[in-house]
């Protein structure tokens, strides 16, 4: 038994310190973000029961929900990774991959971006309400469109401001472009 | 052998010196941004150096280049710009911007002050009162086809000229102060200066609306009634008039 305790000791000593190791203040950034994500999805989801599957309304509010899930998922998976290896990078194509140059620069034009973004999709949902009959339905469609860049732009957000790759599909290889 | 200490030639000692002054002495403003922005890491350190105001100046400028939601407000980065040169740029610009809000925002106050002077005219050129207030349900023998509120209402005067006519809004409040409706009210048969005229009139109550049906079953007594002029002809040609 107390051969058992010696052995794992060092292991857990070693997890503690690598615990510890992980950037507090990116850690509750990470968490806030995980949180409201994680509402925002569920939102989506309440929302998407109004809607008879199979209606475009019901398609519209799915993708949007599935655009959050993605965001959702990556920043879950950046949590752990910061978590149980803070030294966790990421390869692309092949190459470790590292946030760009002027992320700053970036962070702060997507931020200009999502409060227009946010503003008009708040706007159009307004419309919306005001609105009944089937011109109330195309005014929800459009509001559903208005918001999708929402999620896309929150998405592009989260990846700068905890350091992941924004890439969505891999590079064709060069079998692939010859084909 | 004995161990020879390191020398340093006196020219190359004052080069190194002088490297060493100039490291020390270079301004992280004076650095030129680089207009790709792959190679923006190599202003980092220069941006790490300056004052958190002079940062976020600059931060503010560079989203410019790229997005603005001030119509004209997108500036280009021209090749050799410094950053001292970005945050004055940047300043200049915003102290433009806050004169220009400073103007709308005067002649905001101007506007309504304008306004209020014109309200408190109308206000005082006439009154309007509500003499009476029935609802008069249809009635095809009396040729009443739907269900109305007859109101009669007074008119007074209270300039030294002669209104050719009065436009306006009459609202219609419940005991506790809840608007019922909302009637635009024309009158066009003149009212001699300081005296007082009435008018008999009606509104068409639509059974299928809430608002409406409320209104017709208010008890009389306790309508609040208030007449929002916006317009007032006098029969010289001139006239008062605000925007409802």
């Amino acid at each position: 038994m107390m051969i058992r305790i010696l052995m794992f000791a060092p292991l857990l000593t070693m997890s503690v310190l690598v615990g510890s190791c992980a950037d507090p203040a990116a850690t509750e950034a990470l968490r806030i973000d995980v949180e409201r994500l994680r509402a925002r999805v569920d939102e989506g989801k309440k929302e998407r029961i109004k809607y008879g599957e199979g209606s475009v309304l019901n398609l519209l509010v799915s993708m949007r929900v599935a655009s959050d899930e993605h965001t959702l998922a990556m920043l879950e998976q950046k949590s752990a990774a910061l978590r149980w290896y803070p030294r966790f990078t990421y390869t692309v194509d092949g190459q470790t991959w590292k946030p760009p140059a002027d992320t700053e620069v970036q962070l702060r034009v997507l931020e200009v971006e999502l409060v227009k973004a946010q503003s008009e999709a708040r706007a159009e949902r307004a419309r919306a309400a005001r609105m009944g009959g089937l011109i109330g339905m195309i005014a929800q469609m459009n509001a559903e469109l208005k918001a999708m860049p929402v999620a896309q732009l929150e998405y592009q957000m989260m990846a700068l401001r905890h350091g992941y790759p924004i890439y969505l599909t891999p590079k064709p290889s060069f079998e692939e472009l010859k084909k | 052998m004995p161990a020879r200490p390191l020398q340093i030639a006196p020219a190359r000692r004052l080069a190194l010196i002088a490297l060493l002054v100039c490291a020390a002495c270079n301004r992280p403003d004076e650095a030129v941004i680089p207009t790709e922005p792959a190679t923006f890491d190599r202003i980092k350190s220069d941006i790490d150096r300056l004052s958190t105001v002079d940062r976020e100046a600059l931060m503010r400028y560079m989203v410019r280049t790229r997005v603005s939601t001030i119509p004209g407000g997108r500036v280009v980065l021209q090749p050799g710009t410094t950053i001292r040169q970005a945050i004055d740029a940047q300043r200049s610009f915003e102290a433009e911007q806050q004169a220009k809000e400073a103007a709308a925002v005067a002649l905001k106050e101007k506007i309504e002050l304008e306004r209020t002077d014109r309200r408190k005219a109308l206000d005082n050129a006439v009154q309007v009162v509500l003499l009476s207030f029935r609802y008069a349900p249809s009635d095809f023998e009396l040729r009443r086809y739907s269900n109305t509120v007859q109101i009669e209402l007074g008119i007074e005067n209270k300039t030294d000229r002669n209104i050719a006519g009065i436009q306006g809004i009459t609202v219609f409040r419940d005991l506790f102060g809840n608007e019922m409706r909302r009637v635009r009210l024309r009158y066009d048969k003149g009212v001699t200066a300081g005296k007082t005229v009435t008018w008999r009139g009606s509104i068409d109550v639509n059974q299928f609306d809430d608002k409406d049906r409320a209104l017709s079953q208010l008890e009389p007594a306790t309508v609040k009634f208030a007449f929002e002029p916006d317009m007032i002809v006098f029969r010289d040609g001139t006239s008062l008039k605000v925007e409802p």
